[in-house]
């Protein structure tokens, strides 16, 4: 018996010891609630109702026929489509646009930045007002111009681009910094390479250089933010209340309001389950492909 | 030569023009809201331009906040809440992940994979079961329903983790060699290494949880309870757009204490919420 | 200071034997270099007799006191890591501090900044000023006691880590490659003087190392470990001119020593490519050799004065010396031959030129080259066995 290995049982249970906390709200917290809402998505239960009954797939059908819960989908995915590009190649070309400027650079990254650093649904709450249709500050400066007036966030055709508009405001400066980060990170040697190989313009050495080497970063950027716009959430449930017709209907205001307003537990449940599947099929499109590119550098 | 210096004069006033834009769009939301907070009411809804307050409102805006809402109760929940988590969350990743990192015990694949599950889970899965059990427990509106569900981050364990695992074995074995403890090792040499990464995770949760709606939306109904977040909704929708002075009094009050945070501290800051890395 | 015993240790990683029964005695005072090539075992060895490592079987004594039961910081011995692996968040003050502190204070006066209320810390703690502002004003490193590891060079960390090994007169020195984190310039400045070091604290030192010129320059004895045995324990002139094995022959010098293979005639003389060395060697007729040489144990001749020919392939030029490496027919690699400047000035690539050496100087191995040949064989370390 040597005097390590006795340790290293004394070790191992330390080790327990101190994992057990952790363990045991990381159960009670996170995996039990997640399997408990799998399982309610699976029955009739409603808040208030004396009976729960095994309810099978009926919720998903439910789901499945009801135009709101589609609305709801592409609601979603039109909102995501727009944020992501446009707040990923705002940030970025932020980012170009700001390192190449020696003077100012610290004001711009503050600028930019401080929407991330705010309270979001107060910032909500003044795009509301700066969209308002009487008295916001679009609609008179339209006046000003002799332009009719919008109802941004209360016009169908234009309440979920509007909203769209606010979301990129709010990432983008997130995105801007992680681009910094990135191209902080990209040797100087290669831009005199390209140089030596005949990069002239800033589009050649963008082209044979910075953006190469920024695959890994921006395809990073590009999850990160589509796994936040597909919770966009505060301004169609302070601001919008999904309104007008279901144009601002979005996946988690659905739940939120199928959950907590309605109490239709099972309903609600499998609206999760659904957007838990496509968070993680984003996530998993990260580990999957993200694992890749950085073995491919 | 002398072209190429002119042309690059050229492109540098182009991206100066294209950069101040783009800021004043990004500032325009707090800047309106802060001139409009100082404006009287006649000023807001006169038709017309007008960018700066003819008069002062301020006074009025901002008493009306305090008067007609517990503000100062809402700052001080935010304040209480925000802590309470995030010093939680601390106790409870540090040692986990010190043990996830260093010391082999059973179970530690799983534990690590189930981490790793839970980083894709966001709060709205599995708020409805917490819901339903706050509620049986008749803890609905309490402090303890606003924090229980955060105390454990997986996010504070891996990150944490990560650092413990490339923390130099050669310093743990010198430690040794130099009679300390393996208890002594973990809480004077490697934890205090620590102290920067555990800095910029508390910089991500309090702002995190700070702005977080949707979770105070769900268990508080009682406005001495709200939030700063949920405070502000409050206000709204019971001013329901009639005096957007106070209206942007408020949003400038619970913004304040972020933004003003973020002014004095940029690098830790943006090092904070960029550590999703 | 104190000698330390190393009795038949044995070590494997995952069924990988690592060390095979390995002996050896440190005398007290001694510097012994470990060398050998890269996963010979040697820094486990190292591991092992610090305590960080657990071996599989045998015994090490420290002071002539058994230590396998005792914990590294239990041992007193102090290490120099390659990393210097110094307390990222501790002032170099601190790092030199720490071993003291751990040592002679007890937990309560150690943990919780309590080391200044209580009288008795206190004296300690002068003492200890004492001691690391002696240790480092021989270091030259006075001016750094306040910075943090991070602000230092990666010379002057590597004196911090020194300074931390000196401070508190451990019983031996344990070095696992000290230097091979430093530039060139610096690492034969920083070798003369960890050398002049070891001579002035009496200590002894173990090093570990995988560059033989620095277990050549700095140590007292040289062990040469390779597939975790120690093939031979000698001075540095012992292993440099009487090596055991045709190994330690090739690891040892720079420029490597030559090889060439031969076969023993019936009047007991081995052949070298077809050629009769006037030199006997205790083997049967018949048998196969590997005769080796240094490249200063040979000279070049003009073709027709030699039986062994060759042409110049390359020159290598030292400045004062040149390395002449020859082409021979038959043989596997070039023959390396240092010449002066003077002579080697006359000569031109593609030469053909003959190859004399020296009897006396040939150092004879078996066909394995694990045993030496000759009347001139030294008698084998037992360890190597």
């Amino acid at each position: 018996m040597t005097p390590l290995s006795a340790q290293k049982r004394a070790e191992a249970r330390v080790g327990l010891m101190l994992a057990a906390p952790a363990i045991l709200l990381l159960v009670l917290l996170v995996v039990l609630p997640v399997l408990a809402t799998a399982g309610f998505s699976l029955t009739d239960y409603r808040l208030g109702t004396q009976a729960i009954g095994f309810a099978g797939f009926d919720n998903y059908a439910a789901l499945w026929n009801d135009p709101r819960f589609w609305q709801s989908v592409a609601n979603t995915a039109t909102y995501t489509l727009i944020v992501v590009p446009g707040s990923v190649g705002l940030g970025l070309g932020a980012a170009l646009l700001i390192e190449s400027r020696g003077w100012l650079k610290p004001f711009y990254r503050v600028a930019y930045f401080l929407p991330v650093a705010s309270t979001f649904i107060a910032m909500a709450i003044v795009w509301e007002f700066l969209m308002n249709p009487s008295v916001g500050l679009f609609n008179q400066i339209l006046a000003a111009l002799g332009l009719p007036s919008v109802n941004f966030l209360g016009n169908p055709q234009t309440a979920l681009y509007s909203m769209a508009a606010i979301g990129i405001w709010e990432l983008t400066g997130f995105n801007m910094v992680l681009f910094m980060a990135g191209l902080s990170a990209i040797p100087r040697d290669l831009y005199d390479a390209s140089a030596v190989d005949g990069a002239e313009s800033g589009w050649d050495r963008f082209r044979m250089v910075t953006w190469p080497m920024l695959g890994p970063t921006t395809f990073f950027v590009v999850i990160i933010t589509m796994i936040r716009a597909v919770r966009v959430f505060e301004v169609a449930a302070v601001i919008t209340q999904g309104r007008p017709e279901g144009a601002t209907e979005v996946l988690l205001y659905s739940i939120y309001v199928q959950a907590f307003q309605y109490f239709n537990i099972g309903y609600a449940a499998a609206l999760i389950v659904v957007f838990l599947a496509v968070t993680a099929l984003i996530a998993l499109a990260q580990a999957r492909f993200g694992g890749q590119r950085e073995a491919n550098r | 030569m002398r072209r190429r210096s002119s042309s690059s004069l050229v492109s540098s006033i182009a991206s100066h023009a294209v950069l101040m834009l783009g800021a004043l769009v990004m500032l325009l939301p707090f800047l309106w809201m802060a001139l409009t907070s100082l404006k009287p009411p006649q000023e807001i809804f006169r038709f017309g331009l007008h960018i700066l307050p003819e008069q002062w409102g301020g006074a009025e805006n901002y008493g009306r906040v305090f008067s007609d809402t517990p503000m100062l109760r809402f700052l001080v929940n935010g304040i209480v809440v925000c802590s309470a988590i995030v010093v939680l969350q601390v106790l409870i990743a540090v040692p986990a992940a010190y043990a996830l990192a260093r010391i082999p015990f059973r179970g530690r694949s799983l534990f690590f994979s189930l981490i790793l599950i839970s980083l894709l889970v966001p709060i709205q899965v599995p708020s409805l079961f917490l819901y339903l059990g706050f509620a049986h427990a008749g803890l609905l509106d309490t402090y303890a329903s606003l924090v229980l569900p955060f105390i454990i981050s997986a996010f504070a364990i891996f990150l944490l983790r990560q650092h413990f695992l490339h923390f130099p074995q050669e310093v743990i074995e010198a430690a040794r060699l130099d009679n300390f403890g393996e208890f002594e090792i973990a809480w004077r040499i490697v934890l205090p290494s620590a102290r920067p990464a555990i800095g910029a995770f508390a910089v991500f949760s309090m702002v995190a949880h700070w702005n977080d709606l949707y979770w105070p939306l769900v268990v508080v109904t009682d406005p001495a309870m709200a939030t700063p977040p949920l405070g502000v909704v409050f206000f709204r929708n019971q001013e329901s757009g009639s005096d957007f002075g106070a209206l942007m009094a408020a949003a400038t009050v619970i913004s304040a204490p972020l933004i003003l945070a973020f002014l004095l501290a940029q690098r830790t800051f943006v090092r904070g919420l960029t550590s999703i890395r | 200071m104190a000698s330390i015993t190393v009795r038949d240790i044995s070590k494997g990683f995952s069924g990988q034997p690592i060390l095979r029964n390995v002996s050896l005695d440190i005398r007290d005072g001694e510097f012994l270099s470990l060398v050998g090539p890269s996963g010979c075992g040697k820094s486990t060895l190292l591991r092992i007799i610090a305590g960080l490592e657990d071996q599989d079987g045998g015994a090490i004594e420290i002071g002539g006191r058994s230590v396998d039961a005792e914990r590294p910081g239990r041992r007193d011995v102090a290490m120099v890591f390659q990393s210097y692996a110094l307390y990222p968040h501790l002032s170099v003050y601190d790092n030199m501090a720490a071993p003291l502190r751990q040592r002679s204070l007890t937990q309560l006066q150690r943990g919780f900044g309590l080391a200044r209320l209580l009288p008795e810390a206190r004296r300690k703690e002068a003492e200890f000023r004492r001691e690391i502002e002696a240790t480092a004003a021989m270091l030259g490193i006075t001016a750094l006691l306040q910075r943090k590891p991070a602000q230092l060079s990666g010379g002057q960390r590597q004196r911090v880590a020194l300074g931390h090994a000196i401070v508190r007169h451990p019983k031996a020195f344990l070095m696992d490659e000290p230097l091979s984190n430093l530039d060139a310039k610096l690492r034969d400045t920083v070798r003369a003087e960890i050398s002049a070091l070891q001579r002035r604290l009496g200590a002894t030192f173990l090093y570990v190392t995988h560059d033989q010129a620095e277990a050549m320059t700095m140590s007292d004895r040289i062990a040469v470990i390779m597939e975790g045995r120690v093939l031979q324990i000698g001075t540095p002139s012992e292993v440099y001119h009487d090596p055991a094995d045709l190994r330690v022959a090739r690891f040892i010098g720079s420029p490597r020593i030559n090889v060439l293979p031969g076969e023993v005639d019936s009047t007991g003389r081995p052949t070298l490519l077809g050629h009769a060395v006037d030199f006997k060697v205790p083997s049967s007729a018949g048998s196969r050799v590997q005769v080796a040489f240094r490249p200063h144990d040979a000279l070049i001749c003009s073709a027709d004065d030699a039986r062994l020919t060759g042409t110049i392939q390359h020159m290598e030029n030292l400045g004062s010396d040149i390395l002449m490496h020859l082409a021979l027919p038959g043989a596997d690699e070039p023959i390396i031959v240092r010449e002066s400047y003077e002579t080697a000035a006359r000569r031109r690539l593609g030469d053909k030129v003959g190859l004399k050496l020296d009897p006396q100087k040939l150092l004879v191995f078996d066909e394995a080259g694990s045993a030496r040949l000759g009347q001139d064989a030294p008698v084998k370390t037992k360890a190597a066995s």
